[in-house]
C-alpha cells in the first residue's frame, strides 16, 4: 500500500474484433515509456512496468487500426483491435484468468478464482469443488473428504499443486486430500485424459491448484477470514500476508480450524445387525483438528521469475468407533468429552517443498520451465492396542499406534516451449519421481517400497484458420517397483496352534505380501480441436489415452482391509490401468446468458478391481476372500450448466451432471459411482443500496441427487434427495480494504440423507442434518 | 450450420448410449439374507466342555452358494498376558486354556437352507467374550454376515 515504485505485470490478449481470433505480433506498448512487448503465437502478451495506476497502452498491427486504450486491470486483459477499414474504436473487455486459460487450450477446463474460492466457505476443498457439476467429495466424516472427477476419485485423478502432484496415501477411502483450501488462490479443474500433460494418475482428470505460479498484487496486502458452524461448533480462522515489491515478492499463511462431535438427524445405526445408539444424536468421537502452514518467496527479473514454496497440513481426525471391525455397545457409549479427539483416529502430517522457475523469452522463440518439488507424508493411524493373536503383545513404545505411513517423494519436471513461428508452439518436457515408503505400528496394511517413474513428452499446436485451433502430442512414461516382502510370524503361530492347516496354507495367508521387483511401460497420447466462432460459440473436442500405474496394495495385498473389513489380495502381474477418452463441449455466451455442455465417453482396456472370489478367508471375522483384477470398463456421461444474469439484480444458474459406469468383463456397474445430481442457484441483489454502502445478495441453492441403484456386488444402494441451502452476503469494497460477511443455513429442511460416496455409507451413518454457518473475512 | 452439426453428434452419443444401457441385462446384486435363530439374545451363554447349538435361515432370491461358521475371541488381546487357571478339581494341575477358535464352511443350494450344526466347546476354552459369525454367499457373489455375541464359561 503506498506509492512505492513496483514493478507490476502487465499481461493479456489481443483479438480481432470482428471474429475474435487472438491476435500474434502485436506490439503492445505503454505510451511514452519503452515498456512492452508482442503477442505471442496464443495472442498472449506480458511484460512488467513501474507505472502506477491507469496506464495508456498502444495497439499496432498490420493491417489494422492501431489503438490506445485505458488500462486499470490487475487482472489480465482482453483487448480488441478493429480491422482496417472498420470503425475505429478499441473496446476494452476485462477478462479473466479463467476466460484466457479456456481459450488458450482445447482440453475442457474450468476455473475457480480466489473470489470463487473463498465464497465458497466449506468444511473442505473438495466439498467446496462441488459447486461444479461432474465434481464431487468422497468424504470420511464431515471435515475430511478428498476430490472426485466423474466418479474417477483416489488416485485417478492427479491432484498438482504449483506443478508438482501431490502425493499421499490418496489410494485409500479414508484418507483424506492434504490441502488448505485457503492456501488455494485459483484452482484448473481439467475433465478428461491428461497424462500427456501430468503423467500417470490423470486419467479421470487433474485438479491444478495454483497453477502457472500466481502472483499477488502489488504493494503490501493482508486477507483474514473466520468461520463458526452451529453443528459441532465448528470454527476456524485464517490469515494471509503478501507482498511485491520491485523485483521481489513474498506471501504467508496460517490456516486453524476445529470441530468438536457433530450430530446427525438419526437415534440409532443399524449395522451388522447391531443397533448402535447415538446419545443425543452425536456421532462419537468425530472431532477433527486441522493446522496449516505455508510460505513463499520469489523474485521476478530479467533471469526469469522464481519462486519457493514451504508448507505444511497437519490434520487429525477421529473415526467414529465401530467403523472398523466388528461393532460393539460399549465402544460406542459416550466419553463425557465431546470436544477431544480420543482413538480410533488418523493423523497425517504433509510436509512440501516447491521450486518453481520460467525462464524470460530466448531468442524470442523460447521459454523455459523447472519444477521440482519434496512432499513427506507422514500419517498415523491410533486405535487401543488389539490383535486376534494370543502370541501379539503391546508393543513398549506407542501401544497404540495401529498404523505408521512414511512417504518421501522427490519430483521433477523439465518443460521447454518452442514457437517456430507466429502459428505454431511446440512443447517437450520430462518428468521423473522418486517415492520411498517405510511402514510402522502393531498392524499391518501397506509394506515398504520403493517407486520410481519417469515420462517424457512432446507436443504441438496450431492455428489452422481464423477459427480452428488443433493440439496433440505423445507421452511416454516409465515406473518401477520395489515392493519388500512382510511375513507375519503371530498369524502364522495362530495358524499353526489351530491344528488343520497344512503348511502351504500357512504359508499362503502368513506371506502378507511377496517381495517384487517391477517395470511398467505405458503410452500416453491427445488430439484436441478448439473452435470459436464469432457471436459466442465455441466447442471443444479432446480425445486422449491416459494410464494410472497401480497402487502397491492392488499389486501385493494379502490380508483384512481394516477400514473396508474385508480379506483383500493384489495380484502381481497388474499392469497400469489404460482407458481412451472424449471430451467434447459447446459453449455460448452473450447478453447475459451463459450455457455449457460438456459430455463424454470413455473405454478402458484395463480397469483395476475388486473381484469377490467366492472361497473363504480363514482369518478371523473375514468373509469371501477378493482379488483385485483387471477388467474392460465403460463410463460415459456429461455436464450441462445454463446461467443467466437479468435486470441487473438477478441471477439464476441450474446444472446437472450425469454419470453411467460399467465393468464390461463382469457385467456390473463400478463402485462409488456418484449418482445424477442437479443443482441450482437464484440469486438475488439487493435494490436501493448505494455501490459506496457496498452489496448484499439473498441466494437459495436448491439441489436433487437421485438415487443410486446401479451399484457394484456387495456394496449398498443409496435412495435420492433433495436438499435446500440459503445464504445472505453482504460485501463491501472501498479503497484499500474490503469486508465480507456470510451466513448459510445449510440442509434447511434437516433432511436425513445418506452419501453415496461416504465413507460411512456401509455403516448407513447418515450425513450432517441443518447447520448454521457465519464468517467474516477482511481484505486490505 | 457447423455449431447444429456438433449439438446433434453430442446429442446422439448420449442416446446412443443409454440405448447401450437398457440393453444390458440386469445383473444380481440381492444379498442373500441371514437369520440366526439360535443362538439368541437370551441364550448365548456356552459351558466349557458344551455345545453351541446353531441354527440359522439363510435365504437368497437366485441361488445360494456357500455358507461359512466362524467362532472367535471378541477380547482384544489385553488378556493374553495371563492364563487363566481353572475352577475346582482342576486348580491344582498346571492347566492352560487356550483361546477357542472355529471355523467350518458348507456348499449349499437352492433359495432358502436352513443350516443347523453343533460346534463342540473343549473343556480347556479360554473363557470370554466370542463372536459367532454366521456368513453366506450366492452364486453371483453377493455375501452378507451377521455376528452374534456370545460368552464361553465354566458354568460348573
Amino acid at each position: 500500500m503506498g506509492n512505492v515504485k513496483a514493478q507490476r505485470q502487465v499481461r493479456g490478449v489481443v483479438r480481432d474484433a470482428v471474429t475474435l481470433e487472438l491476435l500474434p505480433d502485436v506490439a503492445v506498448q505503454v505510451v511514452g515509456k519503452g515498456e512492452g512487448g508482442y503477442t505471442d503465437a496464443h495472442g498472449y502478451f506480458s511484460f512488467s512496468t513501474v507505472e502506477v495506476g491507469a496506464i495508456r497502452l498502444r495497439l499496432s498491427l498490420m493491417g489494422y487500426e492501431s489503438s490506445d486504450v485505458e488500462v486499470d486491470a490487475r487482472d489480465a486483459l482482453d483487448l480488441h483491435l478493429h480491422p482496417v477499414n472498420q470503425e475505429v474504436e478499441a473496446v476494452r473487455i476485462t477478462a479473466s484468468y479463467g476466460d484466457l486459460q479456456r481459450h488458450s487450450q482445447a482440453a475442457v477446463v474450468r476455473t475457480l478464482g480466489v473470489e470463487e474460492m473463498k465464497s465458497l466457505s466449506m468444511p473442505s476443498f473438495a466439498q467446496g469443488l462441488e459447486v461444479v457439476p461432474g465434481m464431487h467429495a468422497v468424504s470420511i466424516g464431515r471435515t475430511a473428504s478428498k476430490p472426485m472427477i466423474r466418479g474417477m476419485g483416489l488416485n485417478r485423478i492427479a491432484v498438482v499443486d504449483r506443478g508438482i502432484k501431490q502425493e499421499g496415501q490418496q489410494w485409500g477411502m479414508d484418507h483424506a486430500l492434504e490441502i488448505d483450501q485457503n492456501a488455494v488462490r485459483r484452482v484448473n479443474i481439467y475433465k478428461g485424459a491428461m497424462s500427456l500433460r501430468y503423467g500417470g494418475d490423470a486419467m479421470g482428470g487433474v485438479l491444478a491448484v495454483n497453477e502457472h505460479s500466481p502472483l499477488p498484487e502489488y504493494g503490501l496486502h493482508a486477507d483474514g477470514l473466520t468461520w463458526v458452524e452451529s453443528n459441532g461448533w465448528l470454527t476456524g480462522g485464517t490469515l494471509g500476508l503478501s507482498w511485491m515489491g520491485k523485483s521481489f515478492f513474498a506471501e504467508a499463511r496460517g490456516t486453524y480450524s476445529y470441530s468438536g462431535d457433530y450430530k446427525v438427524p438419526t437415534d440409532t445405526i443399524n449395522y451388522l445387525s447391531y443397533l448402535l445408539p447415538l446419545y443425543n444424536r452425536y456421532l462419537k468421537n468425530t472431532a477433527t483438528r486441522e493446522a496449516a502452514g505455508a510460505v513463499t518467496l520469489g523474485s521476478f527479473t530479467s533471469l526469469g521469475t522464481l519462486s519457493v514454496t514451504a508448507s505444511l497440513v497437519s490434520q487429525r481426525t477421529g473415526f467414529f468407533p465401530g467403523s472398523h471391525g466388528i461393532p460393539s455397545i460399549a465402544r460406542v457409549q459416550p466419553d463425557g468429552n465431546r470436544r477431544d479427539i480420543a482413538m480410533p483416529r488418523a493423523e497425517s502430517n504433509h510436509w512440501k517443498g516447491i521450486l518453481n522457475y520460467v525462464s524470460p523469452h530466448v531468442d524470442a522463440c523460447w521459454k523455459f520451465y523447472v519444477d521440482l518439488g519434496y512432499q513427506r507424508n507422514l500419517r498415523a493411524e491410533y486405535s487401543p492396542f488389539h490383535t486376534h493373536y494370543s502370541n501379539q503383545h503391546a508393543p513398549t513404545v506407542d501401544a497404540d499406534l495401529e498404523l505408521a505411513f512414511d512417504l518421501t517423494t522427490a519430483s521433477g519436471q523439465f518443460h521447454a516451449e518452442w514457437t517456430p513461428c507466429a502459428v505454431v508452439q511446440l512443447d517437450f518436457g520430462l518428468s521423473g519421481q522418486w517415492q520411498r515408503h517405510t511402514h510402522g505400528g502393531y498392524g499391518f496394511l501397506l509394506p515398504s517400497f520403493r517407486r520410481a517413474a519417469g515420462g517424457v513428452f512432446a507436443m504441438g499446436s496450431g492455428r489452422v484458420s481464423s477459427c480452428w485451433r488443433l493440439e496433440g502430442g505423445v507421452r511416454f512414461d516409465v515406473g518401477y517397483f520395489s515392493i519388500d516382502g512382510s511375513y507375519d510370524v503371530y498369524l502364522e503361530d495362530y495358524l499353526a496352534g489351530r491344528n488343520i492347516f497344512d503348511r502351504k496354507e500357512i504359508d499362503f495367508y502368513a506371506q502378507r505380501v511377496n517381495s517384487l521387483n517391477k517395470y511398467i511401460y505405458d503410452l500416453s497420447w491427445n488430439l484436441g480441436a478448439y473452435y470459436h466462432a464469432p457471436a459466442g460459440h465455441s466447442v471443444k473436442l479432446y480425445l486422449g489415452q491416459s494410464f494410472r500405474l497401480p497402487s502397491v496394495s492392488e499389486l501385493s495385498s494379502n490380508g483384512m482391509h481394516h477400514g473396508a473389513f474385508r480379506h483383500e489380495q493384489g495380484h502381481p502381474a497388474l499392469k497400469s490401468e489404460k482407458g481412451v477418452q472424449f471430451d467434447g463441449e459447446y459453449r455460448y455466451g452473450a447478453d447475459g446468458l451463459e450455457v455449457a455442455i460438456s459430455p463424454f465417453a470413455s473405454y478402458y482396456f484395463s480397469y483395476i478391481y475388486l473381484e469377490p472370489t467366492g472361497k473363504w478367508s480363514v482369518l478371523p471375522h473375514a468373509g469371501q476372500r477378493y482379488q483385485y483384477r483387471a477388467a474392460r470398463a465403460a463410463m460415459w456421461g456429461g455436464e450441462a450448466e445454463v446461467g443467466w444474469h437479468f435486470l441487473d439484480h438477478y441471477r439464476l444458474m441450474a446444472n446437472a451432471a450425469l454419470l453411467w459406469q460399467r465393468n464390461l468383463t463382469d457385467g456390473y456397474p463400478l463402485p462409488f459411482c456418484p449418482p445424477v445430481k442437479l443443482q441450482a442457484e437464484g440469486e438475488y441483489r439487493v435494490h436501493g443500496i448505494p455501490e459506496r454502502c457496498g452489496t448484499l445478495s439473498l441466494t437459495v441453492l436448491p439441489s436433487y441427487t437421485f438415487a443410486q441403484r446401479d451399484v457394484a456386488r456387495n456394496e449398498t444402494p443409496t435412495e435420492g434427495y433433495a436438499l435446500l441451502d440459503v445464504s445472505v452476503r453482504y460485501a463491501v469494497q472501498r479503497r484499500g480494504w474490503g469486508v465480507t460477511l456470510t451466513t448459510v443455513c445449510s440442509n434447511v429442511f434437516n433432511k436425513k440423507y445418506f452419501n453415496h460416496l461416504s465413507f460411512y455409507r456401509t455403516l448407513n451413518i447418515p450425513e450432517v442434518g441443518r447447520s448454521f454457518r457465519a464468517s467474516v473475512g477482511i481484505t486490505i | 450450420m457447423k455449431r447444429q452439426v456438433v449439438m446433434l453428434a453430442a446429442s446422439a452419443m448420449l442416446l446412443a448410449s443409454g440405448l447401450v444401457v437398457s440393453g444390458c441385462k440386469k445383473q444380481d446384486t440381492q444379498k442373500p439374507t441371514i437369520e440366526v435363530i439360535t443362538p439368541n439374545e437370551k441364550d448365548h451363554d456356552v459351558m466349557l466342555g458344551g455345545k453351541l447349538k446353531v441354527k440359522a435361515l439363510l435365504k437368497d432370491d437366485q441361488e445360494l452358494s456357500s455358507a461359512k461358521l466362524n467362532v472367535h475371541s471378541a477380547a482384544d488381546g489385553h488378556g493374553h498376558e495371563g492364563h487363566h487357571h481353572g475352577h475346582g478339581s482342576l486348580k491344582t494341575r498346571a492347566h492352560e486354556h487356550k483361546e477357542f477358535a472355529f471355523d467350518k464352511s458348507f456348499d449349499i443350494n437352492g433359495k432358502t437352507y436352513t443350516l443347523e450344526y453343533e460346534i463342540e466347546i473343549p473343556g480347556d476354552a479360554l473363557e470370554g467374550p466370542y463372536h459367532l459369525g454366521v456368513f453366506c454367499t450366492d452364486k453371483a457373489g453377493n455375501e452378507e454376515k451377521v455376528f452374534v455375541d456370545i460368552h464361553i464359561e465354566n458354568l460348573m
